[in-house]
Parts: C-alpha cells; sequence; structure tokens
C-alpha cells in the first residue's frame, strides 16, 4: 500500500465519518450531543484539510487552522447565549466574558433545555426514529443528485466527497427545519457550512481558489459570530425563550 | 493610465457613505446631524453614480476594468438604481431617527441607538453598491453575506420581540440560502476547462475573465460538463435566490419588511433584492454563453427556462396572500408580497430570452424599486402619525381624512405598483407581456408559453383587485385620530411628491436610460440572442 492509497482510504472514512455525525445530529435530541458531534465532524474535515494540503497545497493548512478554531470556539460561544447575565458594575471585561462563555454552567441550562428531560417543554415536531429515517433518506437523495450530475469526471474519492458535501447541505438544512430550540437551528446552519467546507476541500485544487475559498470562510465565520453573539442573546432576551415555538409571534 | 477617471468615479460612489458610517460612530450622537450627513453622502453618491453613466457610455467598450473592480453598462445600471432609492430612503432616516428620539424620551426604551442605525444604514447602501462593481465571484458571495450582517441589525432596529424575530428569521433564511450559492460558485469553476490545462485549473473566477474566456474559446464546458454547469445555475438560483426574495425562499420577506423601519424597507426592497438578481444576471450570462460555445447561441435553453419557472412561480404564489384581504393583514407585510410578485414579474421577463424582456425586465427592476419606496415611505409616515396616538397597524383607517396629502400619494403609488396607466411599472409591465407574445409567436410549441401568459395575465389582475381593496381600507373610511392632531409636514413631503413625479414621467419614456438599458441588454444577449 503506496501513500496515495493511504490518503485515499483516509478521506473515504473521514468523509463517511462526517456522514454519520451529521446523521446523528439530526436525530440525537440533547443539545449537548449535538455539540459534540459537531465538534467530531469539525475535527474530521480539519483532518481531510491537512491530508488535502499534504497532497495538493498548502495552503488548506490555512483551512485546517480555521476550523480548529472554530472546534474550540463553537462550545463557548453558544454558552455565551445560553448564560445570561448581564456585566456589573465595576466588573472586569475580561471576568465578564469567562463569566459568559462558562461551558460547565451552561451545560446544566442544556440539560434543562433537552425535552426528554423536560416534558413541559416537549415539542419536538418528529420522533428520533422518523428524523434519522428522513435524513436518511436524504442522504441517499444526495447520491442519487451527485451521480446523476457528475457520472464519469469525478474518481471515487471525489464523487464519495460530493455525495457526502451534498447530504452535509440537505441534512443541515433538515436540522434547521426540524430544530425544537434556536441553538440547535444554528447548528443546523454550522452542519450545512460543513458541507461547503467539504465541497471546497474535496473538489478544489488550484492555489487561487483555495485562496478565495479561506477569504470567504472569514466572511462566513464573521457571519456565524454576529449570529452567536449578537442575534441569539437578543433573541432569547426579548422572547425570554429559546425554543423555536416561542419565535413565532410574527405568525399571530 | 486610461481607467483613472473611471476609478477615481467608482470611489467617489463608494466614499461617502463609507466616511459617514465611519463618522457615526464617533461623532456626537444627534439625530437630525447624522440623518443630514446620512442623505448628503446619498447625493454626492447619486452625483457620481449620474456621472459614471455618462463615462461608461462614452468608453469605446462601455465598461473598464481595474485591480477587483470591473465596471460595464449593467454594473453602472444598477448602481444607478441602488443610489436613486437610497437617495430618498437617506432623506427620510432624518425624520424617523427624530421621532425614534422623541420615544426613546417618553417611553425611556428606545431602539438602538441612532448612531449604529446611522452607521449600518450607510455600510449597507456602501455594501450594495459595491455589489455591482466587483468582478471577483467569490468576493461577490462575500459582499452578498456583508449585506446579511449589516442588514439585520436594522430590521431589528425597534427593541420588541416582533422585531428580533423577524431579524433572527432573515438572518438564519438568508444564511441557509447563501450556502448553496457558494457552492453553486465552486461547481461553476470546476464545470470549467482552460485549454491546455486539465479541468478546473487555471480557472479565472472573476466574471469578466470568464465571459471573455468563452467568448473567445478559452475556455469551454466539455459536453460531460454540463451537468456540474446546471446544478451549478440551480444551486447559484436556489441560493441568491433566497435574497432575492423568489419563491419558495421568500418567507423572509413579508416579516423582514413588514419590521424594519420604513427607509430601511424601501432598501430591502428596493434595492436589497435588486442586488442578489445582479448576481443571478452575471451567472446567468456565464452559463449561457458556456453552453452555447464561442460564438454561438445556446440552443439549450436550461438558464432561461429555471428563470421563467421560478419567475412565475413567484408571482402566482404571490395572488393569495395579496388577496388576503379578511385577515387584517398588516400593510407592509401586503408590500413585501408585491415583492415578491415583482421580483416575479422580472425573473419571468428575463427567463424569455430575448433582447425587448430583457429590456422590460431591467426597466421593471428600477422601477418597482421606486414604487415601493414611494409606498414604503408614504406609508411609514402614516405609521408614526397614528403610533403616536396608539393606534395599531392594523387599525390604521382614514388616511386621506387625516393626512390628505400622504393619502394622495399612496393611492396613486398603489395604483403605480400594480400596473396601471399612465405609471411607469405599466410601461415595464406592458413591454415583458409583449415580448412573451412575441416569444410564444416565434415557438414552435407555443402551448406552455400561453399558459405562461394567461397565468401572468390572470395573476397580475386578481392581484390589482387585492392592493385596491388593501389600500381602501386604509385611505378610506373614518379615521380613529382627530384631524387637529396630525400635521402633515411638507418638508417630508416634497421628496415623495418627487418620486411620484418619477413614477410618472416613466409611464412615457425610458429616456434618459434607453442607451444604458440598451448596452445592458446586450451584455445579458451574449449566448442567448441571435446578434
Amino acid at each position: 500500500m503506496n501513500i496515495t492509497d493511504f490518503v485515499n482510504i483516509g478521506t473515504n472514512i473521514i468523509v463517511i465519518c462526517a456522514v454519520l455525525t451529521a446523521l446523528y445530529n439530526a436525530f440525537i435530541r440533547s443539545l449537548q450531543s449535538k455539540i459534540n458531534s459537531y465538534r467530531l465532524q469539525i475535527l474530521a474535515l480539519a483532518l481531510l484539510a491537512t491530508l488535502k494540503a499534504n497532497d495538493t497545497t498548502p495552503w488548506f493548512y490555512g483551512v485546517a487552522i480555521i476550523l480548529l478554531v472554530q472546534f474550540f470556539i463553537i462550545p463557548r460561544l453558544m454558552a455565551g447565549v445560553t448564560n445570561i447575565e448581564q456585566r456589573q458594575p465595576g466588573q472586569s471585561l475580561l471576568s465578564f466574558l469567562r463569566q459568559r462563555s462558562d461551558i460547565v454552567k451552561a451545560r446544566s441550562v442544556w440539560l434543562q433545555f433537552n425535552p426528554e428531560d423536560d416534558p413541559g417543554t416537549n415539542i419536538v415536531p418528529t420522533s428520533p426514529l422518523t428524523s434519522l429515517i428522513f435524513s436518511t433518506a436524504l442522504v441517499i437523495v444526495a447520491y442519487f443528485v451527485a451521480s446523476q450530475v457528475a457520472p464519469l469526471q469525478l474518481t471515487g474519492k471525489n464523487f464519495g466527497g460530493l455525495v457526502a458535501s451534498l447530504a452535509l447541505l440537505l441534512v443541515g438544512l433538515f436540522i434547521m427545519i426540524n430544530a425544537y430550540d434556536t441553538l440547535a437551528q444554528t447548528m443546523g446552519l454550522l452542519v450545512m457550512e460543513n458541507g461547503l467546507f467539504l465541497a471546497a476541500v474535496i473538489v478544489i485544487t488550484d492555489p487561487t481558489l483555495v485562496l478565495a475559498f479561506l477569504f470567504s470562510m472569514f466572511a462566513w465565520y464573521t457571519l456565524t459570530l454576529i449570529i452567536l453573539i449578537t442575534f441569539l442573546p437578543r433573541l432569547r432576551q426579548y422572547s425570554g425563550s429559546i425554543y423555536v415555538k416561542d419565535q413565532k409571534i410574527l405568525k399571530e | 493610465m486610461s481607467e483613472l477617471p473611471g476609478v477615481l468615479i467608482s470611489l467617489g460612489i463608494v466614499l461617502p457613505p463609507f466616511a459617514i458610517a465611519v463618522a457615526s460612530l464617533f461623532g456626537k450622537s444627534q439625530s437630525k446631524r447624522l440623518g443630514i450627513l446620512t442623505f448628503i453622502a446619498s447625493v454626492f453618491s447619486f452625483c457620481f453614480s449620474a456621472v459614471l453613466v455618462f463615462y461608461i457610455l462614452s468608453q469605446p467598450l462601455h465598461g473598464f476594468q481595474f485591480a477587483f473592480l470591473s465596471i460595464d453598462a449593467l454594473s453602472t445600471y444598477f448602481i444607478l438604481l441602488v443610489n436613486i432609492v437610497a437617495l430618498f430612503a437617506s432623506y427620510s432616516t432624518i425624520f424617523i431617527t427624530m421621532q425614534s428620539d422623541e420615544t426613546h424620551a417618553v417611553k425611556g426604551k428606545g431602539p438602538i441607538s441612532t448612531q449604529y442605525f446611522h452607521m449600518q444604514f450607510n455600510l449597507f447602501h456602501f455594501s450594495m453598491l459595491l455589489v455591482p462593481m466587483v468582478d471577483n465571484l467569490v468576493i461577490l458571495w462575500v459582499l452578498i453575506t456583508f449585506t446579511t450582517v449589516v442588514s439585520a441589525p436594522l430590521i431589528g432596529y425597534r427593541r420588541d420581540q416582533r422585531a428580533q424575530e423577524a431579524a433572527w428569521k432573515y438572518i438564519m433564511i438568508s444564511s441557509s440560502g447563501i450556502v448553496f450559492a457558494l457552492l453553486g460558485s465552486i461547481f461553476l469553476v470546476i464545470a470549467f476547462q482552460v485549454k491546455g490545462f486539465p479541468i478546473g485549473s487555471h480557472i479565472d473566477i472573476n466574471w469578466s475573465g470568464l465571459t471573455q474566456g468563452l467568448k473567445t474559446g478559452q475556455i469551454m464546458v466539455s459536453q460531460n460538463r454540463q451537468g456540474i454547469l446546471k446544478l451549478s445555475f440551480l444551486l447559484v438560483l436556489l441560493g441568491y435566490g433566497t435574497k432575492a426574495g423568489l419563491f419558495p425562499m421568500h418567507t423572509w420577506l413579508p416579516d423582514g419588511h413588514g419590521e424594519a423601519p420604513s427607509p430601511v424597507s424601501a432598501l430591502l426592497s428596493g434595492v436589497l433584492l435588486k442586488s442578489a438578481l445582479y448576481v443571478i444576471l452575471r451567472f446567468y450570462v456565464i452559463t449561457n454563453m458556456a453552453l452555447a460555445g464561442p460564438g454561438r447561441v445556446t440552443s439549450d435553453p436550461f438558464a432561461s427556462n429555471a428563470l421563467l419557472i421560478f419567475g412565475l412561480l413567484s408571482l402566482v404564489m404571490a395572488t393569495p396572500f395579496i388577496l388576503n384581504t379578511k385577515k387584517e393583514n398588516r400593510f407592509k407585510r401586503v408590500l413585501a408580497y408585491h415583492s415578491l410578485e415583482h421580483m416575479g414579474i422580472i425573473t419571468f421577463g428575463l427567463g424569455l430570452g430575448i433582447p425587448l424582456a430583457f429590456f422590460g425586465a431591467l426597466f421593471h427592476a428600477l422601477n418597482h424599486a421606486l414604487a415601493k419606496a414611494l409606498m414604503f415611505l408614504s406609508y411609514g409616515n402614516v405609521q408614526t402619525a397614528y403610533a403616536k396616538e396608539q393606534i395599531p397597524d392594523e387599525k390604521i383607517r382614514g388616511v386621506f381624512q387625516t393626512m390628505p396629502v400622504t393619502g394622495l400619494l399612496l393611492a396613486l403609488g398603489g395604483l403605480a405598483l400594480v400596473g396601471s396607466p399612465p405609471f411607469n411599472i405599466f410601461l415595464s409591465e406592458f413591454i415583458i407581456l409583449w415580448a412573451a407574445i412575441q416569444k410564444a409567436a416565434m415557438s414552435a410549441n407555443p402551448f406552455w408559453m400561453i399558459l405562461a401568459i394567461c397565468l401572468f395575465l390572470i395573476s397580475v389582475t386578481l392581484i390589482f383587485a387585492g392592493l385596491v381593496v388593501h389600500l381602501g381600507r386604509i385611505v378610506l373610511g373614518k379615521s380613529p385620530i382627530s384631524l387637529e392632531k396630525v400635521r402633515e409636514q411638507w418638508r417630508e413631503l416634497i421628496f415623495l411628491v418627487g418620486l411620484l413625479a418619477l413614477l410618472f414621467y416613466g409611464g412615457f419614456t425610458t429616456f434618459p436610460l434607453t442607451t444604458l438599458l440598451q448596452q445592458s441588454v446586450n451584455i445579458l444577449c451574449q449566448g442567448v440572442c441571435h446578434p
């Protein structure tokens, strides 16, 4: 087995891992588990970018570093939405940020937000099994779409990557639609984002394109940061809830 | 350096709103002063865009390129469109932020600070000006993402649950849509091959480079890669179509337009949707040229058909929402569904794929922007006057009685919006309809085209009736507030009267934009029309 075979097998395993974590994210209800599976997915993609950097252009190390940064900051940002303390007079900014991003403290609230532990707010539209069946069907749809558009031109490794990236996009969209709270909804958006990254990592080989892609990643992260730092806390402040069902005042 | 005048004019267009955005953060929090500065920036930017029109038309190739900028007739038309609407909307911000300050003083709980409002308003204006100027497809995507970042806080301007929810929905729906747009852009690039290089390498990711390469035959798409190209166009249409408010990704429109302050609603409806449409147009041209091959006209109307279907669906699906007059619908939400209707008409026109239809569709984009600006800004004045008397939106009646001039502006603007003669929208809708009839006459199998024309006519007629009922409810009847309590201010109305005059003028002629429109049509025609 030479190094290329090794890279190919590694790529396939990572791609499968990315799809499996998306499926897990789609059916699991606990927010903590959703965050963990998302982090695992991020780690897989970072590994893939590293393999690609060895294979093609070192710019992919930049992609891997950005993904690793996300691996560490996402739970803290989610905690920042969950912990709603306001800054006290005389409190330093650093201490305030530390307090807001305290994951251990947020975890207890995430448990509380799990509808299985909180029957009073059990408003999940679909059961976990239905979610799993539906999201698996979406993976099959992704396979058919990919095989229709790229029957001959992609190698086995790239074809699998294309299927996986389309699957992540569709499953991410499903997570967003099916979410019972706004944090889980954001998680769906992040899974979609990973689908996009996977597509880029799989199909892009040209160094100029990698640079352009790195630039777009920064733009995307700005958007994600604004959602998690500004909009979600504000939404929670005004509606007093993170549940999607409480964000329907405009439909009334 | 022959591009220098063009570059300086472009800087003159984008720098004023950017400068005021930065200055808003450091200036004192005087809403009137900031409003006036925002307006002055828009005036400067508008004047430079008028100069750009003359400059572009005087150039031998009707365009120029410099660094990451590439400006041609189509870009210039959209820059002008952005600036005309921004001019009227920014004038209105002088009064809207002053009123917000009054509310703040009375209730002690107001919207986000005036400084932030003006900063974001100007950044929003700035980002939409940059969109038609930029050459690189990825930077274009970044800019469209940036418009979401700066416009979402403007939708959530008021500190209440409704506004925050609208902002949240807008940002989530736009962000999920925009993912597909970037994926589409990536697929587009990997579908191409540069002569003498492997597939997907050495590809120019600038739209000008791609069109030039496709024209000369330097860049091509092999037969077995056309599937990826088509998928990429669909993804782009889905992604940017979300921002353009096309069905079925339009769901943010009623909430976003309905809850934003009126000048922001005018910008969202009049300009943001068109900015996203502009990006779709660039991809449309590239796809058509790629499917056709160098110097030929495509026999595969895939991209045109996709636009036609999405456009017609948007128009048809807007109808029941506008006809829903039983429920006391908020008027700004009704106006938002009109955006869905008009974006449908524009996209339908573009999907016809013939020069006359392109002309009508581009002209309709400007007409819709102007009519919508008049409606949102006039209704904003009504909302403010009634809100002072604690009258909620749903209970607004008798505007003719309490605010006769504003009532008249609303009524005439409404007639313009539904395409009544002698207003501009009538002219552009008529051109599109005429082009559709021509297309049906040219077609070997005209059944589907005739069906589309019938659906178009039925929808437009029903929508006419729907808006008349909504408007009648608001402007006629007995006002719940006494006449003495409302005084219309001439300084708030004068610009709106000017806007109405533009709508009226546009009903008779496309001058002085005719040459610019014709040049833009030539750009859209590449790969799809016979020379």
